[in-house]
């Protein structure tokens, strides 16, 4: 009975530990007597068990008000505080919310396009489908008709395949003309990506037959005015009406945001029969359940089934991709890169105030001991210091979640049009949540250890002012060193890595495209099928016409056309067979360019002949090829005469006469190896629909422009205007999205830079204020000023000097999760750490000058005397 | 006996009172009590049907000490009766006053009552 009683006694006295200390210790006593009176009382044990639910129940309800209780006391206080030391409060928040905000931009950036889902309904489910060849390297291509018929037919986990062609129309009728960028995309498409139209239907299977488009809400807006109407309405791309059945939803970017129509496909007779051709982009939906890897076990056993059955799929494999992975790929190792930074940047931030909340933890020693002498345990005091710390962090949050907006923002306009996603990047209620509750963690987190130094027991010596510079308070000036030599480290590590960014920038932009840009303007014509397809030749006629024209305009050193410029994704590619070899050999790419072109862009012939005005349809049926299709396919046989045929062995191309070996061209990007490439001349293919114009000029570029408008609007007044670029633009553009990445990294680790060189200066003014009755002495027994300056100095010096040797080698470590992630960033090198060294050594000197000036103006007597 | 020196709240301030609050009051008004005997008293006097928790108990001797209405007791009661660990309260001056004004409050909430015949009319 006894013993009973003494357990549920036990019990209550563990659930008294949920209210505060202080309540507690002083009404704990008395609350456990009470419950054991109440106990007494009750004879049986039932009776003894309800008073023991009812006693624990009354804890939990009143605890938590005690806490709260308490909370608001502690507030009060904290305000008061914070108010008194207004300037240090207002460097934490600021230093806090610039920490908080960098984090809250960047985490914006990458929640939203790595991890928010799709809108797409089950978008998990939803993959992209590539032509994968391992032997030669490449792992996504597109695909051709008869294989996707395969692959329809022969996969079991894969509820639907659908592809895509992208093309580019004339979009004419109510308006101005316009050009359009379109998708061709196969009936299932939408049932695929899992999209309903937000006005009207989506295309469906029954609509191949029919031209039917749907157009995005973009589209709509901008041409018709969002009217409801616009359905049933006929559309004029390329001369042909096409049945407007639906209008997408604003947030359906696929496959990109420059999309403003989709269109049935209709693949003609060669397309339908051709297996070699990589023209097709493919996504597919996987059956519920289903994982990717799953699937993509299936697709490889049927990959090695039409690999048997087909030489063109002879080593050919299928490579199934996530849609988010896929769409993501581009952008996560930057994103991941920023967000190490932003990280980097926040600690720096957090610890400096960390390091300020010690040094002034010092100053309340005498405070801190009174309370304590007044009977507040370490915790009650532990407590009120902590709290003060979450108010600062939360103040720093709420100015970082401000900055962050604005970061946003700023973002956002700045960022390159080549990296339009941003646009969608918004702070929203999760972020905001996130941000507020990262500045309360890190509050407590910073603010604990703080804390927890300055109630270190040592009551007696703090009060009775033995506040003399040894002891404890070399203790806290040593934590606050080790604080400085990790941000030293941090910032060491975020600089290297942000300039061996900016060199891997610096190195791509000099990498020779193999080609001169320089002075050389682009037009991009397509011409209307509608008008243009009939009679043969007619295409070829008019871009002949037109470069007449431009080689007639003052300042024009030369111009030809070509399929592309030489820059961008991957032209048209196939097998070939090559006269006199036994088997097909794997992808070369084929660009139609006219005589002038590759003179124009300064790409030189090796070896043979350039293409010339006698190279006609009729005529023997001619190409170059460049000197890695040279080197890999002719394998040292002279390929100046021999023929190929595109397409392999079964096509039923033209044998084509190889006429001469010109220099490679870095299209794939300069980081990239030169593909096997041929050009044909654009005579013997007439119908290439659209040419990229190249004109050399002399003169002056706009000017150049506007006569290049006139000359097409001589020729065709209905063709849609276009953009006249020069090609050094549309270089730019290929590395702009790394060079804002390397920006933006520089910025942070500058931000990073200053921040510790603020802490570094924190350390050494309150070494100066604690050694100053030394440094007195010191210049009393007659040291010169320079000495005690370079104490001080030197002091700073040897903190940067670990943290830099730490950070150094945490770069070196990092700069090969860098190179996994960005493999064109080189390896670190003597120059990035020299580089790295000298910058902190400066921002150390920067830091280290001020307290040290201020050492040497200490007067002894003031010194000695306040002692 | 004076209330502590608050910014000088009148006892209308405080009004009304928690219930629980002026059972305990009223329980210390006959004389000093400890915490179970308050817990008692106030059990007794509603015929077993008001039974607070210690920790709902001590919350509210927490605010009523902190408001002034009560202080811990200085004087001890007869030695037969006392227990040395037990903690005695007294009501104050301004506790008396508070407890007063919110049983009149009550009175007149009752004669409301009353008078619109939502009780029976005394005789």
């Amino acid at each position: 009975m006894a013993s009973r009683e003494h357990a549920l006694a036990g019990l209550f006295r563990w659930a008294l530990r949920l209210y505060p200390a202080a309540f507690r210790d002083e009404y704990g006593r008395e609350l456990r007597l009470v419950f054991v009176d109440r106990l007494r009382a009750q004879s049986g044990s039932l009776g003894r068990l309800a008073v023991c639910l009812a006693a624990i129940g009354g804890v939990l309800r009143h605890a938590p008000e005690e806490h709260a209780r308490l909370f608001a006391e502690d507030l009060r206080y904290a305000r008061r505080l914070l108010w008194r030391d207004a300037w240090v409060t207002i460097v934490s928040v600021a230093t806090i919310g610039l920490g908080i905000g960098t984090t809250c931009a960047v985490f914006s950036v990458s929640k939203s396009l790595l991890l928010d889902a799709l809108p797409y309904a089950n978008a998990d489910r939803i993959v992209t489908v590539w032509v994968s060849n391992p032997r030669q390297g490449f792992d996504r291509d597109f695909t051709s008709y008869p294989r996707l018929l395969d692959w329809r037919e022969q996969s079991r986990l894969v509820e639907a395949f659908a592809a895509f062609t992208l093309r580019r129309f004339e979009l004419t009728g109510n308006g101005e003309p316009e050009s359009l960028n379109a998708a061709s995309v196969t009936g299932n498409f939408f049932h695929v990506m899992g999209t309903r139209a937000a006005v009207g239907r989506q295309l469906r299977p029954e609509d191949e037959p029919n031209p039917t488009c749907v157009i995005s809400h973009g589209l709509w807006q901008r041409r018709f005015a969002g009217l409801p109407t616009v359905l049933g309405d006929r559309v004029v791309l390329d001369g042909i009406p096409h049945t407007v059945v639906g209008v997408l939803p604003a947030d359906f970017h696929f496959p990109d945001r420059e999309t403003d129509a989709w269109i049935s496909l209709q693949p003609g007779p060669d397309e339908r029969a051709q297996r070699s051709g990589f023209w097709l982009g493919s996504v597919a939906r996987l059956r519920p359940g289903t994982t990717v890897a799953q699937a993509q076990i299936e697709m490889d056993a049927v990959a090695r089934r039409l690999a048997r059955t087909h030489a063109a799929d002879r080593d050919l494999g299928v490579t199934l991709v996530g849609l988010q992975d896929d769409l993501t790929a581009p952008l996560r190792p930057a994103l991941l890169t920023l967000t190490a930074a932003s990280i980097g940047v926040l600690l720096i931030a957090c610890s400096n105030v960390a390091a300020l909340l010690i040094g002034r933890g010092r100053v309340r020693r005498r405070e801190v001991a009174i309370r304590a002498a007044l009977g507040a345990g370490r915790w009650r005091v532990v407590r009120q210091l902590v709290t003060e710390a979450v108010v600062l962090f939360a103040a720093g949050g709420i100015v970082g979640l401000l900055l962050g907006w604005l970061g946003l923002r700023w973002l956002v306009a700045t960022a390159p049009p080549h990296l339009a996603q941003l646009a969608d990047v918004t702070l929203d209620g999760a972020m905001v949540a996130f941000t507020l509750a990262l500045a309360l963690a890190t509050g407590v987190v910073f603010g604990l250890f703080p804390s927890w130094v300055a109630t270190r027991p040592g009551v007696a010596e703090a009060l009775t002012g033995g506040d003399k510079g040894g002891g404890r308070g070399a203790l806290s000036q040593r934590l606050r060193g080790a604080i400085v030599v990790g941000q030293v480290a941090i910032t060491t590590l975020v600089l290297s890595v942000s300039v061996l960014l900016v060199g891997s920038v610096v190195r791509l932009q000099r990498v020779d495209p193999g080609f001169a840009p320089r002075g050389v303007l682009t037009v991009r014509l397509t011409l209307p099928e509608s008008r243009y397809a009939q009679p043969p030749g007619r295409r070829v006629r008019f871009f002949e016409d037109l470069l007449v024209r431009l080689r007639a305009v003052p300042g024009v050193v030369s111009a030809g056309g070509g399929s592309s410029v030489l820059i961008g994704p991957l032209p048209s590619s196939n097998t070939l067979a090559i006269e006199g070899v036994n088997e097909d050999l794997p992808l070369i790419t084929t660009d139609v360019v006219t005589p002038d072109f590759l003179e124009s862009l300064r790409v030189p012939v090796i070896k043979g002949r350039r293409l010339t005005a006698a190279d006609r349809e009729g005529g023997l049926p001619v190409a170059l090829i460049n000197e890695t299709a040279a080197r890999r396919y002719w394998k040292g046989r002279d390929p100046v005469g021999s023929r190929f045929q595109l397409g392999g062995r079964d096509s039923d191309a033209p044998w084509l006469t190889v006429v001469g070996v010109v220099a490679d061209t870095r299209r794939a990007g300069a980081e990239r190896e030169p593909y096997a490439e041929s050009y044909r001349p654009l005579a013997q293919v007439p119908g290439q629909p659209s040419m990229t114009l190249v004109v050399r000029t002399a003169g002056d570029h706009a000017a150049m422009a506007g006569a290049v408008r006139s000359a097409v609007a001589e020729l065709d007044r209905s063709l849609p205007l276009v953009e006249v670029a020069t090609l050094d633009a549309l270089l730019d553009r290929r590395t702009v999205a790394r060079r804002f990445n390397a920006w933006l990294l520089s910025a942070f680790s500058t931000t990073a830079m200053a921040l510790t060189a603020v802490g570094l200066y924190g350390v050494l003014a309150y070494l100066v204020i604690l050694r100053r009755r030394e440094f007195a002495v010191r210049l009393a027994l007659g040291a010169s000023p320079r000495e005690i300056v370079e104490l001080v100095v030197f002091q700073g010096f040897r903190l940067t000097a670990v943290g830099a040797v730490l950070g150094t080698l945490a770069a070196w470590l990092a700069a090969r999760w860098v190179q996994h992630l960005l493999p064109d960033v080189g390896p670190g090198s003597p120059t990035t750490a020299l580089i790295v060294a000298s910058l902190v050594a400066a921002a150390t000197l920067g830091a280290s000058y001020v307290p040290a000036r201020r050492a040497i103006r200490v007067d002894p007597v003031t010194a000695l005397r306040a002692e | 006996m004076a209330p502590r020196q608050t910014a000088g709240p009148t006892p209308d301030d405080l009004l009304p009172l928690s219930r629980d609050a002026l059972d305990v009051l009223v329980s210390l008004a006959d004389g000093d009590r400890h915490g179970y005997a308050i817990l008692q008293d106030i059990a007794e006097r509603s015929g077993g049907r008001v039974r607070l928790s210690p920790s709902t108990l001590y919350a509210v001797v927490r605010r009523l000490l902190e408001s002034g209405l009560i202080i811990e007791s200085a004087e001890r009661p007869d030695p037969e009766h006392d227990d040395e660990r037990r903690r005695y309260y007294t009501l104050t001056a301004a506790g008396r006053q508070v407890a007063r004004a919110e049983a009149r409050r009550l009175e007149q909430l009752i004669a409301d009552a009353r008078a619109c015949g939502l009780l029976p009319r005394r005789g």
